[in-house]
């Protein structure tokens, strides 16, 4: 499974000028991928199973139980810091459970499929259905008449509700007519509403009113709808059930826009009777928790590279050198010793060690990438993360690491967030341990204010 | 009714007997008594001058004019208590409108009190009126905000009499308010008998698509006024889950029990739910969802203990609902769902303290939700909802000044309100919610008319109500409340024609029909059995006898 289209593109680089497009880190690989390595084992409290078990799948043999989940619907929110792998580890996740005997997984890219800065839970799940019926039509499933006539109509009925409130300010309408045959009328409709929730802010709005207003018929409809799938992917012996695997919520724009659809939309989300993995901000892990009694939060921490006493753990160190071998050829480095300071450095975030060696390379000859062109680069990124961060949070840096030296746990409250989901600041295991980015610790201003 | 009037003013003729400038604060708690101290003043000092400012309208420009044009005389400020507080919205923020409002508040407090030498340069007294509402203490910021011109206070009336709200059976809070019902359509009987169908074909271990139809079909039903079908797949749906799954269904199912007129069964029911949230909160206490739903069972338990007559439990349970869902308001400030539920609270607690005779607590309640559903409705004005809230809002608002005497302020609410419901009538013409909420407001509409004076207008506006609800009445039958509403506005027209018309035959007439659907219905609750007490009494009163069923 080929998630980016671009994965081909990438391969290990054996020259210098290969490793620009080796470390890239914005597009993500599937464990088919030469690039993927599996850091299982190696989460602090996240394990597979755990997972699974939330899924009601048996993990030896990875059959769900669907009886398990006849009144309610697995709804799992998968909690960690960004670049921590989340994606890479759901795809590996997806590519096991999609099977007759588990689920038909649809992964709904959200930084690719809607749009970051203008979003709410509606659009993720205009979204979601588009997603599944695309995955349907390839599939050759299609739906009763009867129920896609009543879809068709509902759909229709708020289209002309949308319509009638754009009319009366002048905008420009929605079609109506879907003009196709079978799940492609639907699809019709819901790739146009997408279309639109992603134009003009007024239309978008008008849109959402309509659908949060009719939400519980909406979300009753759509229940009847993926229920009336289960049966179908039975009957076709493709899969017991749906899963929804929705990535890429720390990518929307805001702090605020995120809370506003992972907490504030919580109980519609709960209305949607489908199997659901979010993917979660680390920052809004505990209020997820808090909602509703019905959510699974599961913690999906960095690697520990070091321990709280400093010393070096060398499974991690293992996997992070082998996930570097898989990139860039052992040959382009100086010495071994230049990985592992990079690794190091990384705190046990993969996104944050592709980076680090990015503007390695960016420092390096033409030959190598050498400890001179690393601790360059490490500079240059200290000092570009450090000079975004105040006094006041420097002060809260000083005493973590105070904190940390006497082995004690840091009590945090809201005012850390913008720390964390700025990955100033790292969280381990289940967020009971974190530290600082060890990249910030070499910026002249935390030197001077942290010491 | 008792009253201080003559105890309380005797001093204050006494004092304005020497023209000079005085600054005299009347607090009153109903309307009728300023009236009668404008009016005394006016007949006791014939010769001295009137002007008035509407506090809560003019500027400290149009007072400084008014007085300028004052040689000497009376200059009675309307509304003080208006000035005295400063708006903010429901997270405590000025907007910019309240910026603009707030500081033309802040010019009258500010120049009453700096220009206190200019005003004692002319023998004017200045009467100013405030309405205590309750938890305010308006002289005690008039101390603080005006100390120069407080330092010149010449006297304090605080002007009481004692009121009861009259119980009118006939104007009594209306049910539907916030629930929605509409007419099935063509398409909407085929959806409910493909539905039917589907479930009919589904194999029985299909459990989990069984579930999904059974909400989609009692809505319908429920929509289309069938609550005896409704209940009775409600039966089938508790069946085919297990007993921790069940709570939502025993909702539903008091829902339309209640709708059905069956009220003791519908308690049964949400004392059920509302236990099963209690437990579920103690194991959860920090759970959102829960909280909620614990608080909208409170909510339920409120309506229809009040239905029933047991208004100190039903005020018992508003209050725990408003506590719970004040909570969540304060830990979700961007819920709109919550903010909503906050709204609806203040509405209860209005209602209840009006039921109790606490006028000016509930006009503060009353007034709290209407700031809460006044910023709902400009954040979201295309979301019905809201503006069905901020109608009703207006409406009770409207009915509380009027029983407080305020008698332009509660035509400007009615009407306000009549023009939401209206509006929201025309946009939504399927909507039983809606039209019942149109029938509603003309009915308020004509009562203040009638207060006022307007025959005419009173009876077209109780005609049109009648119109309505007749209309909703013959298309869902089953509905407990529009029979109910129904039997009302046959009273109220009969009242109308007995008191305003002295037209005893028509009146004879309207309370027969009222009496006839009264006798049909199937359960009297409280309430009911009340009106048809009141209605049997006043066909007694006619001398006539009530026409043959």
């Amino acid at each position: 499974m080929d998630i980016s289209g671009e994965s081909e593109y990438y391969k290990k680089a054996i020259r210098m000028e290969e490793v620009d497009n080796a470390v890239r880190f914005d597009v993500p690989v599937d464990d088919k991928h030469p690039f993927f390595t599996d850091f299982s084992h190696l989460r602090g409290t996240f394990e597979e199973r755990v997972l699974f078990r939330a899924l009601n799948i048996n993990p030896k043999n990875l059959t769900y139980n669907r009886a398990n989940n006849i009144y309610n619907k697995s709804l799992v929110f998968l909690a960690g810091m960004r670049g921590s792998g989340k994606t890479t580890e759901l795809a590996k996740i997806s590519a096991k459970l999609h099977n007759p005997d588990a689920f038909f997984c649809i992964t709904c890219n959200l930084d690719t499929g809607l749009d970051t800065n203008d979003m709410e839970y509606m659009d993720i799940l205009v979204f979601q259905v588009e997603r599944l019926l695309t995955e349907l039509k390839d599939c050759s499933v299609d739906a009763d008449e009867d129920i896609l006539q009543s879809l068709e109509n509902w759909f229709s009925e708020k289209v002309t509700e949308v319509n009638t409130a754009i009319k009366r300010e002048g905008g420009f309408e929605m079609e109506v007519s879907a003009g196709a045959s079978g799940l492609l009328r639907i699809l019709g409709f819901t790739s146009r509403l997408k279309a639109n929730l992603q134009g003009s802010k007024e239309n978008a709005t008008k849109i959402r009113t309509v659908f949060r207003t009719n939400f519980t018929d909406f979300s009753r409809k759509l229940n009847e709808f993926f229920e009336h799938v289960n049966m179908k992917l039975r009957e076709k012996h493709l899969a017991q059930e749906i899963l929804f695997i929705i990535d890429g919520m720390e990518k929307v724009a805001t702090s605020d826009l995120r809370k506003k659809i992972v907490v504030d939309e919580n109980d519609r989300i709960r209305q949607i009777k489908a199997n659901t993995i979010f993917t979660l901000p680390i920052e809004l892990m505990a209020e997820t928790q808090r909602i509703a009694q019905m959510n699974t939060v599961l913690a999906f921490p960095f690697i520990k590279v070091r321990e709280k006493d400093g010393s070096v753990i060398q499974s991690a160190m293992e996997k992070f050198r082998e996930f570097v071998a898989k990139r860039i050829d052992a040959a382009l480095f100086d010495t071994p010793e230049t990985i592992d300071q990079a690794i190091l450095y990384s705190g046990g975030s993969p996104r944050e060690l592709l980076r680090i060696l990015e503007y390695a390379n960016l420092h390096a000859t033409d030959e190598q990438i050498t400890r001179e062109a690393l601790e360059k680069g490490l500079k240059k990124m200290a000092a570009q993360t450090a000079q975004y961060i105040t006094v006041e949070d420097f002060l809260k840096l000083k005493m973590l690491s105070e904190d940390n030296k006497q082995g004690l746990e840091t009590a945090v409250d809201a005012s850390w967030q913008a720390l964390i989901e700025q990955n100033i600041v790292f969280e381990y295991n289940d967020g009971t341990y974190k530290r600082v980015n060890p990249v910030v610790e070499l910026s002249g201003l935390y030197k001077r204010y942290v010491g | 009714m008792s009253d201080n009037y003559a105890e309380e003013t005797g001093l204050l003729f006494k004092l304005l007997r020497t023209p000079a400038f005085r600054f005299v604060i009347v607090s009153f708690n109903h309307y009728d008594l300023i009236h009668r101290l404008e009016a005394d003043l006016c007949s006791r000092f014939p010769n001295r001058a009137v002007a008035r400012v509407d506090c809560e309208k003019d500027t400290y420009q149009d007072i400084r004019a008014r007085f300028d044009a004052l040689s000497g005389g009376f200059l009675f400020f309307h509304n003080f208590q208006s000035v005295l507080i400063e708006q903010r919205n429901t997270h405590g923020a000025e907007t910019p409108a309240f910026a603009e409002e707030n500081l033309r508040r802040r010019h009258i407090t500010a120049g009453l009190n700096l220009h206190r030498d200019y005003w004692a340069t002319r023998p004017v007294a200045f009467i100013v009126f405030v309405r205590p509402d309750s938890g305010a203490l308006p002289l005690r910021i008039i101390m603080e905000k005006m100390p120069d011109l407080w330092s010149f206070r010449s006297l304090i009336l605080e002007l009481k009499m004692e009121y009861r709200e009259e119980k009118d059976i006939l104007s009594m809070s209306d049910r539907l308010e916030f629930q929605t019902v509409s007419a099935l359509d063509t398409q909407q009987q085929q959806e409910l008998n493909r539905l039917l169908d589907r479930l009919e074909r589904t194999p029985q271990e299909e459990v989990a698509f069984r579930l999904t139809l059974y909400p989609l079909i009692v809505d319908l039903l429920k929509e289309g006024g069938n609550y005896q079908k409704a209940l009775r797949i409600v039966q089938i749906w508790e069946i085919e889950l297990p007993e921790n799954e069940r709570v939502e269904v025993w909702r539903i199912k008091g829902e339309l029990l209640l709708r059905s007129g069956r009220m003791s069964d519908a308690l049964t029911s949400f004392e059920t739910v509302a236990r099963y949230y209690e437990r579920a909160s103690q194991g959860d206490p920090q759970n959102a969802g829960i909280s909620n739903n614990l608080a909208i069972s409170y909510q339920l338990l409120g309506k229809i203990h009040a239905d029933l007559g047991n208004l100190p439990q039903a005020l018992a349970y508003y209050e725990q609902f408003h506590q719970l869902i004040n909570e969540l308001c304060e830990a979700y400030p961007q819920n709109v769902v919550y903010k909503r539920g906050l709204a609806i609270s203040y509405q209860f607690l209005g209602i209840m303290q009006a039921d109790l005779g606490n006028l000016p607590q509930a006009l503060a309640y009353y007034e709290q939700s209407y700031q809460l559903f006044k910023e709902l409705h400009e954040a979201y004005p295309q979301n019905a909802e809201h503006k069905n809230g901020l109608a009703i809002s207006c409406r009770n608002l409207g009915n509380t000044h009027e029983t407080l005497g305020n008698l332009p302020q509660a035509l400007a609410c009615q009407e306000q309100s009549h023009q939401l419901s209206k509006e929201l009538y025309e946009a939504y013409p399927h909507n039983a919610g809606y039209k019942n909420g149109l029938a509603i407001s003309y009915r308020f509409l004509g009562k203040i008319h009638k207060v006022l004076g307007d025959l005419p207008q009173a009876l077209a506006c109780h005609e049109q109500s009648h119109q309505l609800l007749a209309e909703l009445h013959e298309a869902y039958p089953q509905n407990a409340d529009f029979k109910y509403d129904m039997a009302r506005s046959y009273a109220q027209l009969g009242l109308f024609h007995e008191q305003s018309m002295a037209n005893l035959e028509k009146a004879t007439h309207f309370y027969s029909k009222s009496l006839k659907i009264l006798q049909e219905m199937a359960e009297l609750i409280p309430m009911h059995a009340e009106l048809k007490k009141w209605v049997e009494d006043a066909i007694s009163r006619t001398g006539k006898s009530p026409e043959p069923a």
